[in-house]
């Protein structure tokens, strides 16, 4: 299953005219298409935007420490 | 927010930064935490992966602070250092088809909620079968930067980021939609990745601040 999906993403990726698998439905409705890639770019941005939200492990402010009071000769 | 960015081949020796250039590019790896451990779950898609190669690149940005120019686009700089870390560890670990594989699977920390009429949890499941070159365009030009500063990132042509959004939105929106082909199920399970790549952040992360 997910071979034949990776297979076909390197076949799509390649022809750039091909936007779908279905027959009939080359050109998705401009207004369908256009809402549907907003939709992506924002859910994207939702899924940074919350792991970026996520409270910071302690283990970055360790490393940021512990640096800091071992360097002091510079790189 | 829109410093200029540093460039990739300035040869303009550099100077140790000053105490307060210094206290100020401290102050500016804090902040960048967040975005950074956000553009690393990106590309990895597993969190301590992600996390180990956030660490990595703070440890590799403070050992090569005198080479950043003040004032120019800090997190455009960390940007760079964070994939170029993450694409030497994949050459190092020869194991990016398998672990591509497994990642495209899981979805434990890509939290499933809803969105609009997309499912976040779809979504995130059909953008971890990308490629990586496809994967850190989408992420890099969703919002924090623009294409000139995505191209700059990635050492690429502004055509060349462009054309893999493109490539990658239109793959994103049929897998989405179930037209070409199908996601994996939520319920198929990865087989392990192999043990070389799980221990690439280690090592380095460890060994770096010598």
């Amino acid at each position: 299953m997910a071979d034949k999906i990776r297979e076909g993403g390197v076949m799509t990726a390649g022809d750039p005219t091909v936007t779908s698998g279905r027959p009939g439905s080359r050109t998705p409705r401009p207004q369908t298409h256009r809402a549907q890639q907003k939709a992506i770019t924002q859910g994207l941005r939702k899924f940074f935007d919350s792991v970026a939200s996520e409270p910071v492990p302690d283990e970055f402010m360790a490393l940021l420490q512990k640096i800091d009071g071992k360097k002091e000769s510079g790189a | 927010m829109n410093r200029p960015l540093p460039a990739h081949e300035h040869h303009e020796a550099p100077r140790p930064m000053t105490r307060e250039e210094e206290k100020e590019f401290r102050q500016g790896l804090v902040e960048m935490v967040p975005v950074l451990r956000a553009f690393a779950r990106s590309l990895c898609g597993k969190r301590d992966l992600a996390d180990d190669l956030a660490q990595e690149t703070l440890a590799k940005a403070l050992q090569a602070r005198d080479k950043f120019r003040p004032g120019t686009n800090l997190k455009a700089w960390l940007f760079v250092i964070l994939r170029n870390e993450f694409y030497s560890n994949h050459r190092r670990a020869k194991t990016v088809a398998n672990y591509a594989a497994a990642e495209s699977m899981h979805s434990e920390s890509m939290e499933p909620e809803q969105h609009a009429s997309l499912d976040l949890s779809d979504l995130m499941r059909a953008f971890n079968q990308l490629p990586f070159e496809q994967k850190e365009a989408l992420i890099l030009t969703a919002g924090e930067f623009s294409y000139d500063e995505a191209a700059a990132i990635c050492g690429c042509a502004v055509g060349t980021i462009k054309s893999r959004v493109s490539r990658a939105r239109k793959r994103l929106e049929s897998l989405v939609e179930g037209k070409d082909g199908v996601l994996p199920s939520r319920s198929e399970h990865p087989e392990n990745p192999t043990d070389a790549f799980f221990q690439f952040g280690r090592s380095v992360t460890e060994k770096a601040p010598g």
